[in-house]
């Protein structure tokens, strides 16, 4: 009779303790968030230039695939009352952004009807991207290209800035350094403009006789011109390249601003 | 047939008993290690607050008992350290972040009277560093109080339950609140 009732119990707990796994993530009415990202950029909002948008997919991936971090971005047209902070960090852990033993991933959100942007940093890279850089990064560069309404090109100066934090390594495609310089905030004087001439060529100069960077997979014309009708599932944009992904560690390092 | 009976019930008491020999141990460390985490996040807070007062000083000097305010509780809370075993000890420095929380908001209250301050870009930064230190305080409790929670399931709940009544012997751990009562409690007058 004993025996009966131990495995009475057992078969009881087994029960109950599947119902103990309870996670929550952020279930708000009103705007649904998919259980993985579709791709590096997620452009709800529709605020980024196709081609941009092709071109910030290729680099991400690339990023990611050839061992750097993984960088996630997202446009929402509304937090839908959600604080972005809360947000961003329930995303950034239900999307499992980042390598699970290098904590090495970011998340970049925008949601236009609150004007707010939010740079979510990964605990591997709060040392590379802390929270005061991150703050600069929206404040310097991406607020003034929001307020002039050049809502792609912040996003995409974003990304490059953060990638310059978190990787310093990795080597920017060539093709899109004209984007880069148009979209850089100038001073409205004459020689701060000729300064950043002069610093331009000196990183092209770098580009051509530096060292080789990451690997260049992927990142030439051709591949841009085919879109990716890329379901990136999770495994694919989380496991490629031989990761295991897994998802990094968040503890609510980064920085939010608005315009 | 008896010894068979035998047999199994000892299989099956040894197995559930084997139940919590690591979990339980283990559950316990997570503890350790997420309050030591509470303690780095509540110490980043502490160490944004001079250079906070003084960016205010320059604009707000006369704005004294604030910023009095607001030294004295960071002073209280980063000299209390706390050993999770000790119940009163916890509460007692959770009340002293609490108090810390509630000087900083009557800063920021005041600070809403100074519209070059709140423009100064360095008071900005520091604002949104601040509102950093809170978001990842709430994270780092959150992840505590799960700690907590599943050291103290395993403590409660059959089978483990079992191997910690004839092995570990452990108390359950009291619970750290969600929010912070303080801080809800003393809400900033407005003055303008």
């Amino acid at each position: 009779m004993k025996i009966v009732f131990s495995k009475f119990a057992l078969t009881i707990l087994l029960i109950a303790s599947a119902s103990l796994g309870d996670a929550q993530f952020g279930k708000a009415p009103g705007v649904s968030v998919d259980s993985h990202p579709s791709a590096p950029v997620v452009d709800r909002a529709n605020i980024i230039s196709a081609h941009q948008e092709q071109t910030l997919n290729s680099i991400l991936t690339t990023l990611w695939e050839g061992g750097g971090s993984q960088i996630q971005v997202l446009t929402l047209p509304s937090l839908n009352g959600i604080p972005i902070a809360q947000k961003a960090f329930e995303i950034s852990e239900r999307w499992e952004l980042g390598n699970k033993e290098r904590d090495n991933g970011v998340l970049l959100l925008v949601s236009m009807d609150e004007k707010k942007i939010r740079i979510e940093v990964g605990e591997g890279l709060e040392g590379a991207l802390p929270d005061g850089s991150a703050w600069k990064i929206i404040e310097d560069f991406m607020v003034p290209l929001f307020r002039s309404g050049r809502t792609s090109s912040a996003v995409y100066i974003g990304v490059h800035q953060i990638i310059q934090k978190t990787d310093p390594g990795f080597v920017w495609p060539d093709g899109d350094l004209e984007n880069r310089s148009q979209s850089i905030p100038s001073g409205s004087s004459r020689s701060s403009r000729l300064i950043m001439i002069v610093f331009l060529l000196v990183f092209l100069l770098m580009v051509i006789l530096g060292p080789r960077g990451y690997s260049r997979s992927g990142v030439r014309s051709g591949y841009g011109g085919a879109p990716y009708n890329g379901t990136y599932g999770a495994d694919h944009w989380r496991g490629g390249g031989g990761w295991s992904g897994g998802g990094g560690g968040f503890s609510g390092g980064g920085a939010s601003g608005g315009w | 047939m008896k010894t068979i009976q035998i047999f199994a019930f000892v299989m099956i008491s040894s197995y559930l008993m084997g139940c919590g020999i690591q979990s339980i141990p283990s559950a316990k460390e997570d503890i350790e290690a997420s309050l030591a985490d509470i303690m780095n996040q509540y110490q980043r807070r502490a160490d944004l607050v001079p250079n906070l007062v003084n960016t205010v000083k320059g604009y707000a000097a006369h704005e004294k008992e604030t910023l009095e305010g607001v030294v004295n509780a960071r002073a209280k809370a980063t000299s209390t350290t706390i050993n999770a075993k000790d119940a009163a000890a916890v509460a007692e420095f959770q009340k002293n972040q609490g108090s810390l929380s509630s000087a900083l908001s009557r800063l920021m209250m005041v600070v809403e009277k100074y519209p070059d301050l709140k423009a100064d870009k360095n008071f900005r930064m520091l604002q949104e560093q601040l509102e950093g230190t809170e978001n990842r305080i709430a994270i780092s409790r959150k992840r505590h109080i799960a700690t907590i929670n599943r050291f103290n399931k395993l403590v409660a709940v059959f089978p483990t339950s079992l191997t910690n009544k004839y092995f570990f012997k452990f108390e359950k751990e009291a619970q750290w609140a969600a929010e912070n009562p303080e801080a809800i409690k003393t809400a900033p007058k407005v003055e303008f």
